[in-house]
């Protein structure tokens, strides 16, 4: 499905909407392989990271290095699934559990101090201390009943953020 | 992530580089401010920044779409100087290289086949968007391995007859039009003729376009494409040989001092990749340090 050939059938949309559980309209996956396409520089049917870096608006931001991880060399299909996140149809569960995929870089299902520390890092870059940080990191878990040692898991997550009023939303544009 | 390496910045103080990158970034932090003592939720909660970055993944930047009605719209008026060079094999036209409008000026006359560096960052999305449209074969000069093909491809093409002559931009980088930089030898070394070719912009044009500390590149686009004063001036100069007992380098010199005299440019010493090929790491600095303020302004409130 659209490697090379620039022009999405009927049959492929509906099978990229299926697979990201309809979280986009069939417009917006139209826009979306427009913008894929246009990314996706040499034509390989991914989009490699050097051509992720090429946005700058995406270079500039403190977790490109970890998103670039989870979607260096997705097709079309997958970067769909993967921005499924971000529609305003996702449920909060979908957005929480995005999120908690940033934290846990290894994949196992659980996010560590020092993965949360890494995260915190990438957003504050050279502006904390490293030894601030872990104490801020420390006293807030703390705080919330967790130690240096605890391995959070997804529900973890779902109960610090759940009502936090999370907004993640991006609008594909559509002409 | 590939480093910009051993580029220096020192040469900040002549403007190397193309527009502006950071007048069209968002500035500041688009993350809301909350109140109150710091939470655990709050470390936690990355979503602004997600979301900054999928949306640049999503929506076409206005760069691009400035670009794109560009390359419609672009009218200039060049003016060229100097005997058409004949078409011939064994022939390389060698340019100074402004701006990624060089390209179109000079095929205007002819039709050229191009081989350019494909910048990274944001460059390389201009040189996309506006000179795909008008085919280029691109290289990725940073990759060792594609120089030995490049010389092959560019040996190979030369000899032929049919091939439209090639136009190489030995600078491999946009410079100001004020200075022209190292000529890399490349072009130099192909067994060919070598036929220079001087562009000099209206300095109203060039002042305009590359002055963005003063506009913003979008004002600056948009002035172009309305203006309609004499935009540059291209001069065919006379074919040139290397020499017995000549380096391809010392050619490449020779060459680039033939440019520059005609078209008034200063020659530098420096090699044209002095500049970074990416965003400051000071746009990314200020994000992160606004939100290692917040974080630590409100471990203090109780």
């Amino acid at each position: 499905m659209g490697n090379a050939s620039s022009m999405l059938t009927q049959y492929d949309i509906e099978e990229v909407q299926q697979h990201c559980n309809h979280a986009f309209s069939q417009q917006e996956i139209v826009s979306l392989y427009e913008r894929f396409c246009q990314l996706d520089r040499n034509n390989g049917g991914f989009i490699s990271a050097e051509e992720f870096l090429s946005v700058p608006e995406f270079a500039v931001n403190p977790l490109s290095q970890r998103l670039l991880r989870m979607v260096d060399g997705l097709n079309f299909k997958e970067f769909v699934a993967f921005l499924s996140a971000f529609s305003p149809h996702a449920t909060l569960h979908q957005k929480i559990e995005f999120i908690f995929k940033v934290y846990d870089s290894d994949g196992n299902g659980k996010v560590t101090f020092t993965d949360m520390l890494d995260v915190l890092r990438d957003l504050t870059g050279t502006f904390i201390s490293e030894k601030q940080r872990e104490q801020v990191l420390t006293d807030v878990l703390d705080e919330a009943g967790y130690t240096k040692d605890s391995l959070m898991i997804l529900s973890d997550f779902v109960k610090i953020l759940g009502n936090s009023g999370l907004k993640i939303e991006v609008e594909v544009p559509v002409d | 992530m590939r480093s910009p390496g051993q580029l220096k910045s020192s040469s900040s103080e002549l403007d190397l580089d193309g527009p502006n990158i950071e007048d069209y970034l968002p500035s500041g932090s688009s993350i809301q401010e909350p109140l109150g003592k710091l939470r655990l939720r709050d470390l936690l909660d990355i979503s602004p920044t997600l979301t900054e970055a999928a949306g640049a993944i999503v929506d076409r930047c206005l760069v691009e779409l400035i670009c794109s009605f560009f390359v419609a719209s672009w009218t200039g008026v060049v003016k060229y100087h100097g005997p058409r060079p004949s078409m011939r094999p064994k022939q390389v036209f060698v340019a100074n290289h402004t701006s990624m409008i060089d390209f179109i000026i000079l095929e205007q006359m002819t039709a050229f086949a191009v081989i350019m560096q494909k910048h990274p960052g944001w460059v390389g999305l201009l040189q996309s968007t506006i000179l795909e449209s008008v085919g280029c074969i691109w290289f990725n000069r940073s990759e060792a391995k594609d120089r030995e093909i490049v010389a092959r491809k560019l040996r190979d093409h030369v000899q032929g007859t049919d091939n439209n002559p090639l136009l190489i931009f030995p600078e491999g980088t946009c410079v100001n039009n004020h200075y022209t930089v190292m000529f890399k030898k490349g072009a130099f070394e192909l067994g060919c003729t070598v036929c220079p070719v001087a562009i000099k912009y209206n300095k109203i044009f060039v002042d305009a376009f590359w002055n963005s500390r003063k506009q913003s590149f979008t004002m600056h686009l948009l002035q172009l494409m309305t203006s309609w004063a004499v935009v540059c001036d291209v001069w065919y100069l006379e074919p040139q040989t290397l020499r017995p007992g000549e380096t391809a380098i010392e050619f490449a010199e020779r060459v680039r001092d033939i440019i520059s005299v005609r078209a008034g440019l200063k020659k530098v010493p420096w090699d044209g990749y002095l500049k970074y090929s990416r965003p400051s790491p000071k746009h990314r600095e200020r994000k992160q340090q606004s939100f290692a303020e917040s974080v630590l302004r409100r471990l203090d409130e109780k």
